[in-house]
């Protein structure tokens, strides 16, 4: 079907993608969102095309099918990293290479702007999910005034409130597990006052984090601290990033990925640390909050640890380490900048060790203590996943804050990826 | 009928129309909204009517009115923003009937009355004038009023706000004693924000 | 008659051409900030605008299907209404109001009642959540705004902009009065939600107010944001740089050019700063905000005694 000029011109933007991420997979996606022939974006309404990474639960089809259908019809999916729902099954666009991503969401686009591709059947009824129940004169669901759930929640209530006194109606909703701005695979529920957290219940934790291939090996035999190093620095600049995308900065954090797909052993970060600085990245939303407890800082560890001054660094246990000469940076604030600006830090310190450790190929020797993105491994223990904290931790902050101070924390669980599983790197 | 007459009947209908919606929708929210559409057509006529400053005043009085009694309705008021759906209006045959009354006597009034034959002066600027009657004689009576009003509402934010100076305000507080320097009514932790239920009443 | 329908076509091209020129900036800072993906920056906005009018429309549950739909449009006419108070030149006013700054004063609160009807007419959370947000923001802005043009109103006599542009013949305002032009400029991006001000249509939020919409709704709705920066800076630029006013060139160059400054100034503001925390946003505007313009009107009132 010939497409009219103006859908020419549409085929001409950028896809418009939603990342629906059925494992822990958002620094393959930051890396992907750096072709210009597709964009991410923060809501399902606004994609035409939902990349489904990982391998979809069964336990998630319910959810999965939610913000399937919000994408607004005729509309496509890309798989990849996993296998399509039956029901999608049919002439289902399967990716094998992240890198072709740009190519084949502009193909879909192309088809779907022509009527060549006419979309996916919905996977939920068109029905309400709470249906009208009203009783009395006029259906108001109970007697008098009140009472009665005639669309299945009760009249709002106002309850103590946590911050000023002014007692407000909690607003109670459920988010997850494919929330653009949330862990994937985190499901929580939450409670609002006004704008501030009540309450915040984990009800799935987010997929467990694999380990890069290189720390893999790290945990077999020795490996070289430049790979390890430039990989360490690479995670860091991501998780930067994304509190960046969170607090409005998208175009820094745009930068910072495309910094960290070709980082060259002993660059040198200052400008963007600067930056940071001066355009008060480090006074944004939630900058000052989430400040971590003894327990909570040692249960997290890694760079969240070492910003509140607690813990260590395995790395001081290795041989290969201590002949570059390396010290813990540690630091006693505590706070979501703290760890923001540790994270920083840290890439620029990991890169100068890789730089370093470059010219005599030093090698890691210690294979039992291993430094890893999130925490250290300990005789083949690996962390665990700490996400319950956030019920502790985030009550009593303004979303935006809350929101922040999630992004300033890495609690999944670490697991090896097993025989077989490369591509991360 | 020349366009200035065709503006005035579609903003009158306009202002009827959605001042009537106003009693008729079942969400607060909507309700604030129709009132600031038929303030907003009654705006439109008083530009009409060549009062250039108050028509445009009207407009972001109205505008800043209507949102913030939106969101304190939704804040103070059971059944917030019409999520349940629910009557809401009270005695309504007799405010009807008052309703339709006061109409068709004011209508009546500005029928049948009648009005001194004066044309405005063509020099008369709307504006200046009016700046020189309120800020003129005047004055006293409007900058006092302003200024009462302006130390209310700080008054009332500083003394209802939770957050004091020196930590939370009703940190360390004692409900007064049933006899002077007797103990109070009852005593417990929960004082500080206890009281709020006794808000429910519509 | 003919006078009136010259001036709507003004107001409709500057319109068209803001937006673009909005796009265009943006995608400029966007490259010389070093986002890869932000494409030419002269033939993307057409792309995307292409792509948002194609895209289809949606629904969510139960909206409130009359607000959901005007308010894009409306948000858009209140942006619209502010460009036409613009005096372009000495000659070229398409609406010479003697209250063009009450009416300008009038578009900013009736805007905040349309972005709060945008994110409350979806009946969704987090629209709703970037809706209360904002309003419970938008205050503050307001009565900044209010106090910086009453500033500026006060050495021309007079409410209206073209008196304005005239009393700054000796001396533009941003000299005059310091403090007005960068507090004019924060509502401008608190008013349009831009860069760290963005409460309304946040990251946090899957996209605030506009995480339901879709399509062309949302086309309008961006629409509407940048043509808000555009008056906003277009009425910065009359109130506080002397608008037409400049040697050689002729007035509405320098009119274009002084408002293209304050425009690409907030446009890389919106792109370099982070967004604030709501709460120490509120602080800052009613503690240091507010007093700051007390203090600009103060010295508004005592330079403008005879």
């Amino acid at each position: 079907m010939a497409m009219n000029w103006l859908r020419q011109l549409a085929a001409k933007a950028p896809v418009p993608v939603y990342p629906l991420l059925a494992g822990n997979l958002r620094t393959d996606i930051q890396t992907m969102g750096l072709d210009p022939r597709i964009e991410w974006v923060a809501s399902p309404r606004h994609a035409r095309v939902l990349l489904v990474a990982g391998e979809l639960s069964p336990a998630t089809d319910r959810a999965f099918g939610k913000v399937h259908d919000q994408l607004p019809g005729p509309a496509a999916s890309i798989w990849w990293q996993g296998q399509p729902l039956d029901s999608l099954a049919d002439g289902a666009t399967i990716l094998d290479k992240a890198d072709d991503l740009g190519r084949v969401a502009h193909q879909l686009q192309v088809d779907l702007l022509s009527g060549k591709h006419r979309g996916e059947p919905a996977l939920c009824p068109d029905e309400p999910p709470e249906p009208w129940q009203g009783l009395g004169d006029i259906g108001h669901g109970g007697e008098g005034m009140m009472g009665g759930k005639p669309y299945g929640r009760s009249m709002a209530m106002p309850t103590d409130d946590l911050r000023d006194g002014l007692q407000l109606d909690p607003m109670a909703f459920s988010l997850g597990p494919f929330c653009s701005f949330l862990p994937p695979g985190l499901e929580a529920n939450v409670t609002l006052h006004g704008d501030v957290v009540a309450s915040f219940e984990v009800c799935s934790t987010p997929y467990p984090s694999l380990l890069p291939g290189v720390f893999e090996k790290a945990l077999e035999g020795p490996v070289s601290i430049t790979e390890l190093e430039l990989a360490r620095a690479r995670h860091y600049l991501h998780q930067l990033g994304h509190a960046l995308w969170i607090n409005q900065s998208g175009t820094v954090a745009h930068a910072v990925f495309a910094k960290a797909r070709s980082l060259k052993p002993g660059e040198s970060l200052n400008k963007l640390k600067k930056q940071l600085i001066y355009t008060g990245f480090y006074r944004s939303a939630g900058a000052d909050k989430g400040v971590l407890g003894d327990s909570q800082a040692l249960m997290t560890g890694g760079v969240a640890a070492r910003a509140c001054g607690r813990g260590s660094d395995a790395r001081v246990d290795d041989d290969g380490y201590r002949s570059l000469g390396f010290k813990p940076l540690v630091m006693d604030r505590g706070d979501a900048a703290a760890r923001w600006w540790l994270w920083l830090e840290e890439a620029q310190r990991s890169l100068q060790l890789a730089h370093d450790a470059g010219p005599g190929h030093v090698k890691t020797s210690n294979t039992r203590s291993v430094e890893l993105l999130r925490g250290a491994s300990r005789d083949g223990q690996l962390p665990e996943d700490g996400t319950a904290m956030l019920e502790d931790l985030l009550p009593g902050l303004e979303w935006s804050e809350a929101m922040a101070v999630l992004a300033s924390l890495d609690l999944s669980a670490v697991q090896r990826a097993g025989a077989g599983a490369e591509g991360t790197l | 009928m020349s366009f200035v007459d065709l503006i005035f009947l579609i903003c009158g209908a306009i202002a009827i129309f959605s001042g009537w919606r106003v009693f008729c929708t079942d969400s607060m929210v909507r309700a604030s909204f129709f009132l600031l559409i038929s303030f907003i057509a009654v705006g439109v006529i008083m530009l009409l009517l060549g009062a250039v400053y108050l028509g445009v005043a009207l407009f972001f009085m109205m505008a800043v009115e209507m949102m913030v009694m939106a969101l304190f309705m939704v804040m103070f008021m059971m059944n917030p923003a019409g999520l349940n759906p629910m009557k809401m209006v009270h005695q309504d045959k007799f405010a009807a009937l008052a309703g339709v009354v006061a109409f068709f006597a004011l209508s009546a009034v500005a029928v049948f009355g009648d009005f001194p034959d004066q044309p405005r002066p063509s020099d008369l600027d709307p504006v200046v004038t009016l700046g020189k009657e309120l800020l003129g004689d005047s004055m006293l009576v409007f900058e006092s009023a302003g200024v009462t009003l302006l130390a209310t509402m700080i008054g009332v934010v500083a003394m209802s706000s939770h957050r004091g100076r020196y930590g939370d305000a009703n940190a360390g507080s004692r409900p007064p004693g049933l006899e002077p320097g007797g103990m109070p009514a009852f005593s417990g932790d929960q004082e500080g924000s206890s009281g709020g239920h006794h808000h429910h009443h519509h | 008659m003919t006078a009136s329908l010259t001036n709507a076509l003004l107001v409709m091209a500057i319109l068209a051409i803001g937006v673009y020129l909005v796009a265009i900036i943006n995608r400029a800072w966007a490259n010389a900030l070093g986002h890869s993906g932000a494409g030419n920056p002269f033939t993307a906005p057409f792309y995307s605008a292409a792509s948002l009018w194609v895209a289809p429309a949606n629904t969510t549950e139960a909206p409130d299907a009359m607000a959901w739909h005007l308010a894009p449009v409306l948000y858009l006419t209140l942006a619209a209404m502010g460009l036409a108070l613009v005096p372009w030149s000495q000659n070229l006013v398409p609406v010479d109001l003697t209250t063009g700054i009450v009416l300008w004063g009038a578009l900013e609160p009736l805007a905040t009642v349309v972005i709060f009807l945008h994110g409350w007419s979806a009946n969704a959370h987090l629209s709703m959540l970037g809706a209360y947000r904002y309003v419970s923001l938008g205050l503050s802005y307001l009565l900044v705004s209010m106090f910086v043009l009453i500033g500026v109103a006060l050495p021309a006599e007079s409410l209206q902009f073209s008196a304005v542009v005239e009393s700054q013949a000796g001396l533009w305002n941003v000299i005059r009065q310091p403090l007005g032009l960068p507090l004019f400029l924060l509502v401008g991006l608190g008013i349009s939600f831009w860069g760290p001000l963005n409460f309304a249509d946040s990251n946090d939020l899957a996209g605030g107010t506009s995480s339901e919409s879709s399509g062309r709704a949302r086309l309008v709705w961006q629409a509407g944001r940048a043509v808000m920066l555009v008056a906003f800076s277009a009425i910065g630029a009359t109130a506080f740089l002397g608008g037409w006013l400049g040697p050689v060139l002729p007035g509405f160059v320098w009119m274009i050019l002084k408002t293209m400054v304050v425009l690409a100034m907030a446009l890389l503001l919106g792109q370099l700063i982070p967004r604030f925390s709501p709460d120490r946003f509120l602080t800052i505007a009613w503690v240091l905000l507010l007093p700051l313009a007390f203090v600009d009107l103060v010295w508004a009132g005592l330079e403008a005694l005879p």
